[in-house]
Protein backbone atom coordinates (compact mmCIF):
# COMPACT_ATOMS: atom_id res chain seq x y z
CA UNK A 1 0.00 0.00 0.00
CA UNK A 2 1.20 3.59 -1.07
CA UNK A 3 1.83 6.73 1.15
CA UNK A 4 2.04 9.92 0.48
CA UNK A 5 2.99 10.82 3.14
CA UNK A 6 5.29 8.13 4.54
CA UNK A 7 8.85 9.12 4.44
CA UNK A 8 10.83 7.24 2.32
CA UNK A 9 13.89 8.54 2.05
CA UNK A 10 16.85 9.17 5.09
CA UNK A 11 20.06 10.79 3.25
CA UNK A 12 20.30 13.90 0.67
CA UNK A 13 22.89 15.15 -0.94
CA UNK A 14 23.36 17.94 -4.15
CA UNK A 15 24.27 16.31 -7.32
CA UNK A 16 25.91 17.51 -10.19
CA UNK A 17 24.43 18.20 -13.48
CA UNK A 18 27.11 17.34 -15.31
CA UNK A 19 30.05 15.29 -15.62
CA UNK A 20 33.00 17.55 -14.81
CA UNK A 21 34.75 18.41 -17.45
CA UNK A 22 32.35 17.46 -19.98
CA UNK A 23 29.96 19.95 -21.71
CA UNK A 24 26.86 17.88 -22.01
CA UNK A 25 23.31 18.66 -23.70
CA UNK A 26 21.30 17.45 -21.62
CA UNK A 27 21.46 17.60 -17.89
CA UNK A 28 21.99 14.21 -16.10
CA UNK A 29 22.75 13.70 -12.31
CA UNK A 30 25.31 12.52 -11.18
CA UNK A 31 26.26 11.86 -7.77
CA UNK A 32 29.23 10.53 -5.10
CA UNK A 33 29.56 6.28 -4.62
CA UNK A 34 32.24 4.42 -3.04
CA UNK A 35 32.52 0.12 -3.66
CA UNK A 36 33.14 -1.34 -0.20
CA UNK A 37 36.82 -1.76 0.40
CA UNK A 38 38.20 1.02 -1.64
CA UNK A 39 40.09 4.17 -0.45
CA UNK A 40 38.25 6.45 -2.27
CA UNK A 41 34.88 7.93 -3.92
CA UNK A 42 33.41 8.26 -7.72
CA UNK A 43 31.30 10.37 -9.18
CA UNK A 44 28.53 8.31 -11.00
CA UNK A 45 25.41 9.08 -13.40
CA UNK A 46 22.30 7.86 -12.48
CA UNK A 47 21.04 5.91 -15.20
CA UNK A 48 17.08 4.50 -14.76
CA UNK A 49 17.26 3.04 -17.75
CA UNK A 50 20.41 0.96 -17.17
CA UNK A 51 21.20 -2.03 -15.42
CA UNK A 52 23.73 -2.68 -12.80
CA UNK A 53 26.31 -0.38 -11.34
CA UNK A 54 28.66 0.24 -14.34
CA UNK A 55 32.62 1.38 -13.19
CA UNK A 56 35.19 2.58 -15.13
CA UNK A 57 38.77 2.19 -15.61
CA UNK A 58 40.13 3.84 -12.00
CA UNK A 59 37.01 2.56 -9.71
CA UNK A 60 37.64 -0.99 -11.73
CA UNK A 61 41.64 -0.92 -10.88
CA UNK A 62 41.15 0.05 -7.39
CA UNK A 63 38.32 -2.50 -6.47
CA UNK A 64 39.90 -5.42 -8.13
CA UNK A 65 41.93 -6.85 -5.15
CA UNK A 66 38.46 -6.78 -3.27
CA UNK A 67 36.03 -8.57 -5.83
CA UNK A 68 35.67 -12.25 -5.37
CA UNK A 69 32.99 -15.39 -7.23
CA UNK A 70 32.51 -13.33 -10.99
CA UNK A 71 29.71 -14.90 -12.60
CA UNK A 72 32.04 -14.79 -15.82
CA UNK A 73 33.14 -12.14 -18.97
CA UNK A 74 29.94 -10.67 -20.33
CA UNK A 75 29.24 -8.78 -23.36
CA UNK A 76 26.81 -5.62 -22.37
CA UNK A 77 24.85 -2.99 -24.31
CA UNK A 78 25.07 0.46 -22.59
CA UNK A 79 24.40 3.57 -24.13
CA UNK A 80 27.96 4.08 -24.67
CA UNK A 81 28.03 0.92 -27.07
CA UNK A 82 28.84 -2.40 -26.11
CA UNK A 83 31.40 -3.06 -22.89
CA UNK A 84 33.02 -6.44 -22.32
CA UNK A 85 32.99 -7.35 -18.30
CA UNK A 86 32.57 -9.00 -15.43
CA UNK A 87 29.64 -9.64 -13.04
CA UNK A 88 29.49 -9.26 -9.54
CA UNK A 89 28.11 -9.05 -6.17
CA UNK A 90 29.71 -6.30 -4.09
CA UNK A 91 28.42 -3.26 -1.87
CA UNK A 92 28.68 0.33 -2.94
CA UNK A 93 27.72 3.55 -0.77
CA UNK A 94 25.42 6.15 -1.75
CA UNK A 95 27.34 9.03 0.32
CA UNK A 96 25.09 11.20 1.73
CA UNK A 97 25.60 15.04 2.23
CA UNK A 98 23.19 15.05 5.12
CA UNK A 99 21.32 12.57 7.12
CA UNK A 100 22.85 8.70 6.28
CA UNK A 101 24.42 7.52 3.62
CA UNK A 102 22.68 3.85 2.10
CA UNK A 103 25.10 0.76 1.67
CA UNK A 104 23.07 -1.47 -1.47
CA UNK A 105 24.03 -4.69 -2.34
CA UNK A 106 24.30 -4.43 -5.67
CA UNK A 107 25.32 -6.21 -9.19
CA UNK A 108 28.77 -4.83 -10.43
CA UNK A 109 29.40 -5.05 -13.97
CA UNK A 110 33.08 -4.45 -13.73
CA UNK A 111 34.86 -3.71 -17.68
CA UNK A 112 38.49 -3.05 -17.23
CA UNK A 113 38.81 -0.27 -19.95
CA UNK A 114 35.80 1.60 -20.04
CA UNK A 115 37.17 5.45 -19.86
CA UNK A 116 33.85 7.40 -19.34
CA UNK A 117 32.05 7.85 -16.02
CA UNK A 118 30.55 4.99 -13.97
CA UNK A 119 26.91 4.65 -14.04
CA UNK A 120 24.55 3.27 -11.08
CA UNK A 121 21.32 1.62 -13.25
CA UNK A 122 18.15 0.60 -12.36
CA UNK A 123 18.42 -2.97 -12.33
CA UNK A 124 20.74 -4.16 -9.37
CA UNK A 125 21.52 -0.99 -8.03
CA UNK A 126 18.65 1.60 -7.90
CA UNK A 127 15.87 -0.77 -7.78
CA UNK A 128 16.82 -1.62 -3.89
CA UNK A 129 16.54 1.66 -2.46
CA UNK A 130 14.07 4.49 -2.62
CA UNK A 131 15.10 7.63 -4.51
CA UNK A 132 13.50 11.20 -5.47
CA UNK A 133 14.95 13.93 -7.26
CA UNK A 134 14.26 17.36 -6.62
CA UNK A 135 15.55 19.56 -9.14
CA UNK A 136 15.28 22.84 -7.90
CA UNK A 137 17.47 21.89 -4.98
CA UNK A 138 19.69 19.94 -7.30
CA UNK A 139 19.14 17.26 -4.96
CA UNK A 140 19.12 13.82 -4.58
CA UNK A 141 17.33 11.58 -1.80
CA UNK A 142 17.89 8.02 -0.81
CA UNK A 143 17.06 5.84 1.53
CA UNK A 144 16.45 2.00 1.95
CA UNK A 145 13.20 -0.05 0.91
CA UNK B 1 9.36 -19.46 -18.22
CA UNK B 2 11.65 -22.34 -18.06
CA UNK B 3 11.87 -26.02 -20.49
CA UNK B 4 10.43 -28.86 -17.44
CA UNK B 5 13.52 -31.22 -18.70
CA UNK B 6 15.85 -28.37 -18.64
CA UNK B 7 19.89 -28.86 -17.39
CA UNK B 8 21.48 -26.12 -15.16
CA UNK B 9 23.93 -25.64 -17.73
CA UNK B 10 21.78 -24.90 -20.33
CA UNK B 11 19.65 -22.62 -17.82
CA UNK B 12 22.78 -20.35 -17.01
CA UNK B 13 23.51 -20.29 -20.86
CA UNK B 14 20.07 -18.78 -21.17
CA UNK B 15 20.61 -16.56 -18.40
CA UNK B 16 24.10 -15.10 -20.38
CA UNK B 17 21.86 -14.96 -23.76
CA UNK B 18 19.08 -13.07 -21.91
CA UNK B 19 21.41 -10.35 -20.55
CA UNK B 20 23.81 -10.07 -23.50
CA UNK B 21 20.25 -9.02 -25.14
CA UNK B 22 19.81 -6.80 -22.63
CA UNK B 23 16.43 -8.74 -21.43
CA UNK B 24 18.03 -8.45 -17.99
CA UNK B 25 14.35 -8.14 -16.27
CA UNK B 26 13.56 -11.94 -17.94
CA UNK B 27 17.10 -13.03 -16.72
CA UNK B 28 16.85 -12.23 -13.27
CA UNK B 29 12.89 -14.39 -13.66
CA UNK B 30 15.00 -16.64 -15.35
CA UNK B 31 17.42 -16.95 -12.29
CA UNK B 32 14.52 -16.80 -9.94
CA UNK B 33 12.84 -20.13 -11.38
CA UNK B 34 16.09 -22.09 -12.06
CA UNK B 35 17.12 -21.63 -8.21
CA UNK B 36 13.51 -22.77 -7.03
CA UNK B 37 14.50 -25.84 -9.04
CA UNK B 38 18.29 -26.57 -8.83
CA UNK B 39 18.70 -25.13 -5.30
CA UNK B 40 21.94 -27.10 -4.48
CA UNK B 41 23.80 -25.99 -7.85
CA UNK B 42 26.59 -23.83 -6.85
CA UNK B 43 26.14 -21.45 -10.33
CA UNK B 44 22.93 -21.18 -10.37
CA UNK B 45 22.99 -19.68 -6.42
CA UNK B 46 26.09 -17.57 -7.39
CA UNK B 47 24.08 -15.91 -10.70
CA UNK B 48 20.86 -15.31 -7.68
CA UNK B 49 23.33 -13.54 -5.42
CA UNK B 50 24.86 -11.65 -8.03
CA UNK B 51 21.88 -10.76 -10.24
CA UNK B 52 18.90 -11.58 -7.61
CA UNK B 53 19.57 -10.82 -4.38
CA UNK B 54 20.71 -7.88 -2.23
CA UNK B 55 19.14 -5.30 0.07
CA UNK B 56 19.61 -1.88 1.51
CA UNK B 57 20.62 -0.46 4.80
CA UNK B 58 21.00 3.38 5.96
CA UNK B 59 24.53 3.83 7.63
CA UNK B 60 25.72 6.55 9.69
CA UNK B 61 28.89 7.72 7.70
CA UNK B 62 27.87 11.27 6.01
CA UNK B 63 30.23 13.78 4.43
CA UNK B 64 29.04 17.12 4.37
CA UNK B 65 32.01 18.66 2.13
CA UNK B 66 31.14 16.77 -0.85
CA UNK B 67 29.39 19.70 -2.30
CA UNK B 68 32.45 21.98 -2.27
CA UNK B 69 34.12 19.00 -4.39
CA UNK B 70 31.13 18.91 -6.54
CA UNK B 71 31.84 22.65 -6.76
CA UNK B 72 35.68 22.76 -7.66
CA UNK B 73 35.29 19.85 -9.94
CA UNK B 74 33.18 21.84 -11.73
CA UNK B 75 35.55 24.65 -12.15
CA UNK B 76 38.87 23.26 -11.92
CA UNK B 77 42.40 25.46 -11.78
CA UNK B 78 44.00 25.10 -15.48
CA UNK B 79 46.76 23.50 -13.41
CA UNK B 80 44.90 21.07 -12.47
CA UNK B 81 43.04 19.92 -16.03
CA UNK B 82 44.97 16.62 -17.41
CA UNK B 83 45.50 15.68 -13.93
CA UNK B 84 43.97 12.21 -11.94
CA UNK B 85 43.09 13.95 -8.41
CA UNK B 86 41.66 13.04 -5.13
CA UNK B 87 39.96 15.52 -3.35
CA UNK B 88 38.46 16.31 0.05
CA UNK B 89 36.57 19.36 0.10
CA UNK B 90 38.26 21.94 -2.12
CA UNK B 91 41.58 20.76 -0.71
CA UNK B 92 43.63 18.24 -3.74
CA UNK B 93 44.82 15.66 -1.23
CA UNK B 94 46.36 13.22 -3.84
CA UNK B 95 47.17 14.41 -7.75
CA UNK B 96 49.11 12.52 -10.94
CA UNK B 97 49.91 12.77 -14.10
CA UNK B 98 48.50 8.96 -14.95
CA UNK B 99 46.04 6.82 -13.44
CA UNK B 100 48.69 4.22 -12.47
CA UNK B 101 50.35 6.74 -10.31
CA UNK B 102 47.29 7.81 -8.91
CA UNK B 103 46.39 4.26 -7.84
CA UNK B 104 49.30 3.69 -6.38
CA UNK B 105 49.65 6.73 -4.59
CA UNK B 106 46.31 5.96 -3.44
CA UNK B 107 47.19 2.52 -1.91
CA UNK B 108 50.39 3.87 -0.49
CA UNK B 109 48.64 5.81 2.22
CA UNK B 110 45.86 5.98 4.23
CA UNK B 111 43.75 9.25 4.52
CA UNK B 112 41.99 10.96 7.46
CA UNK B 113 38.80 11.15 5.13
CA UNK B 114 38.37 9.40 1.63
CA UNK B 115 39.05 11.45 -1.10
CA UNK B 116 36.80 11.73 -4.22
CA UNK B 117 39.07 10.16 -7.14
CA UNK B 118 38.55 11.72 -10.54
CA UNK B 119 40.34 12.37 -13.88
CA UNK B 120 40.01 15.87 -15.14
CA UNK B 121 39.92 16.53 -19.18
CA UNK B 122 42.76 18.56 -20.46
Amino acid sequence: MISPTAPLTTGALRYLDSYPGLKEAQPRVYVKFRPAGVEGSFVALLDTGGHFCILNRLTSALLSDHLADSMGLFTIQTAHGRLVGELYRHTITIIAEVGESLQVESTLFVPPDWEGPCFIGYSGVLDRMCFAVNPRANSFHFGPL
Amino acid sequence: MLPSNVEPEAVLDTIRRLIEDDQVATARRAVAEAARRFPEDPEIRKAKRVLNDGRSTSCAEVEPRTREEFEWLSNPPAWARGKWIGLVGRQVVVMADTMEELIAAVKARSFPQKPLLHHLES
